[in-house]
């Protein structure tokens, strides 16, 4: 079952300068298990980067305590830390990758004077220094994995940034971790090389059952690969919850901004207030809202409506997405009909586990 | 022949023995090199140290930063000429003497340390941050980052603030040649210039130039070699 990987608990950094302090980090608890891709968004300087950071503790916090892979991390030694450190590997935005090193030096960098287990002819085992031709065997592997095989001799600089970012996760996984932190790995890259990127991880999340904790400030991404979110502002974790649950049921109006990002609900909705055919409904005709997720999806909603219960749907805005594999719906549409007849339709669409949310265009706000 | 001895009447009876052009030059080469050898370890060792030191360093440790830095800082502050004489009972304690170019090591390896160290902290400083943060997330231990990454990464860098501290040291070798060390310096003034024999100093400038290019031209070379 679920078992948590990453256990953050009453997290907080506080970075103290002469004349002010910065509560970065405030007390944030995060529970990761195994598996998850987790994305933590939010914009920059809401204390995403430093609260990823508290996880290997490149930042220690103030106060809390940090749990990950079944270790108390603030009570290790250095040396046991740095063990630790091995098996969360970290990807970064502008990759920092040794620009006097090649590919594969790059990727082997973490490898070198590294010890391996063996197991002797009669069966003890023994730890050994590792073999230059296991460090190659590996990074050819590993460069096999991210696509750049033939660019193993190149260096850094000779490659674009999505290379790059390939070069920053096969040097990653090189220590062969469980856990992969992204700080903005696909910040600086244009979109199609972000869904290039955001593709492998998901692949390595299939593939190697690696756990992937993904901080951006873009939804898309979270939306292409992660399963849970974590929406962070000034410090704190504002909203969180699986993938559709936050897509379907956003709270915070941050989440919201942040949604519609992706599929401009919001927008869409001031867009078609302003539409005549809206502007001069006449009651009982309403402008409603209709979210759907999963097997809803599935029913002719529309010609149900109609043919059940005479109420005809004007679409004024549509939008399917696919979230994990489940389609998830956002309907603009006007209903007409008589008033009974809207209330029993609303009455089914409940039953029909469809969102409706009453979007009145003469008042501003919306009504439950 | 007839043109050199024309040329350079007063050099040619000088060409060897004491005091002469080959073993000035020899003097020269001597002071550079063991300047260069001593106060090149000890200025890469106080740079990095500086570095690791710093607030933002990975040793952070700021009454340690302070005294090297405040070291660094006031050795730089005084001319090269008073340091000289002020060194001298220093020199001679540690030498047993104050005279000659294993002497005038002490003043130039004090005056050129902290030049150096300041230019090794600079060129280290030049290394993305982000690089030693993903060693040190990668696991790597501070003395690891140092060598795997801080002197790899700033290897070109540290070649050309290497070079241009060989250079100046140099020129330092000149001036401590005129207060007894020997070398091309103390020919061109003790000589050359004293004895008004004008041809005696342009050939002590000439080899001084030739040793100058010599090691831009070999310094270039690595740093072109380093270049990705």
């Amino acid at each position: 079952m679920a078992e948590p990987l990453i256990t953050l608990k009453q997290v907080d950094v506080e970075f103290k300068e002469k004349t002010r302090s910065v509560h970065a980090v405030d007390h944030v608890d995060l529970t990761v298990e195994r598996g998850d891709i987790y994305g933590i968004v939010g914009y920059s300087g809401a204390g995403k980067s430093t609260l990823v950071r508290t996880i290997n503790l490149l930042q220690r916090p103030t106060s809390g305590t940090v749990s990950v892979l079944g270790q108390d991390m603030l009570k290790l030694d250095a040396a046991k830390l740095r063990q630790e450190r091995r098996r969360i590997g970290m990807i970064f935005q502008h990759f920092n990758l040794m620009n006097s090193r090649t590919i594969a030096d790059n990727v082997a960098f973490p490898l070198k004077g590294t010890k391996v287990t063996e197991t002797t002819a009669d069966g003890k085992k023994i730890w050994r220094k590792i073999k230059k031709s296991e460090i190659n065997q590996k990074v050819s592997d590993l460069l096999e994995l991210v696509g750049l095989a033939d660019r193993a001799t190149a260096y850094p600089n000779e490659l674009s940034g999505g290379q790059k970012q390939r070069v920053g996760i096969a040097r990653a996984l090189a220590s062969d971790p469980e856990i992969l932190i992204s700080d903005e790995a696909t910040s600086a890259l244009d979109p199609k090389t972000t869904s290039s990127i955001l593709d492998l991880l998901a692949h390595l999340n299939q593939k190697l059952g690696l756990t992937i904790v993904l901080i951006t400030h873009e939804m898309e991404a979270v939306k292409q690969i992660c399963n849970k979110v974590a929406v962070m502002d000034e410090g704190r974790i504002i909203e969180r919850g699986t993938l559709l649950q936050i897509f379907a049921q956003p709270h915070e109006q941050l989440t919201k901004d942040f949604i519609d990002t992706t599929i401009q609900i919001e927008s869409a909705i001031a867009a078609v207030r302003k539409q005549p055919a809206v502007r001069d409904l006449q009651a009982p005709d309403q402008l409603v809202r209709l979210t759907y997720v999963g097997a809803s999806t599935d029913q002719p909603l529309v010609a149900t409506l109609f043919k059940t219960y005479n109420v005809t749907a004007n679409i004024l805005f549509g939008d399917i997405q696919i979230l994990q594999g489940t389609p998830f719906g956002n309907l603009l549409v006007v209903l007409s009909g008589t008033q009974a007849d809207l209330d029993r339709a609303f009455d089914y669409l409940q039953q029909s586990d469809v969102t409706v949310q009453h979007l009145s265009a003469n008042q501003e706000g919306e009504q439950a | 022949m007839n043109i050199i001895e024309k040329l350079f009447p007063n050099v040619i009876p000088i060409w060897t023995g004491d005091g002469g052009v080959t073993q000035s030059i020899g003097q020269t080469l001597y002071m550079t090199f063991f300047t260069a050898l001593i106060a090149g370890v000890l200025g890469i060792l106080i740079g990095i140290f500086l570095v690791l030191t710093d607030d933002h360093g990975l040793l952070a440790n700021r009454p340690v930063y302070w005294i090297l830095d405040k070291i660094v800082n006031i050795f730089r502050a005084i001319p090269f000429i008073i340091l000289l004489a002020v060194l001298n009972p220093f020199t001679r304690l540690i030498v047993g003497t104050g005279i000659g170019p294993t002497a005038a090591l002490v003043p130039l390896v004090l005056g050129t340390t902290p030049f150096f160290a300041r230019q090794v902290q600079n060129a280290l400083l030049t290394i993305d941050p982000g690089v030693i943060e993903a060693a040190e997330a990668m696991g790597l231990s501070p003395a690891a980052i140092v060598f795997r990454v801080y002197l790899r990464e700033g290897l070109s860098e540290l070649i050309r603030v290497g070079v241009l501290t060989i250079i100046s040291v140099i020129g330092l070798t000149a001036m401590a040649g005129a207060v007894g060390g020997g070398g091309l310096g103390n020919l061109a003034i003790a000589v050359g210039y004293q004895r008004f024999q004008n041809d005696v100093t342009w050939v002590a400038m000439i080899f001084i130039l030739i040793l100058v290019f010599l090691i831009q031209f070999i310094g270039d070379l690595f740093a072109k070699r380093l270049h990705h």
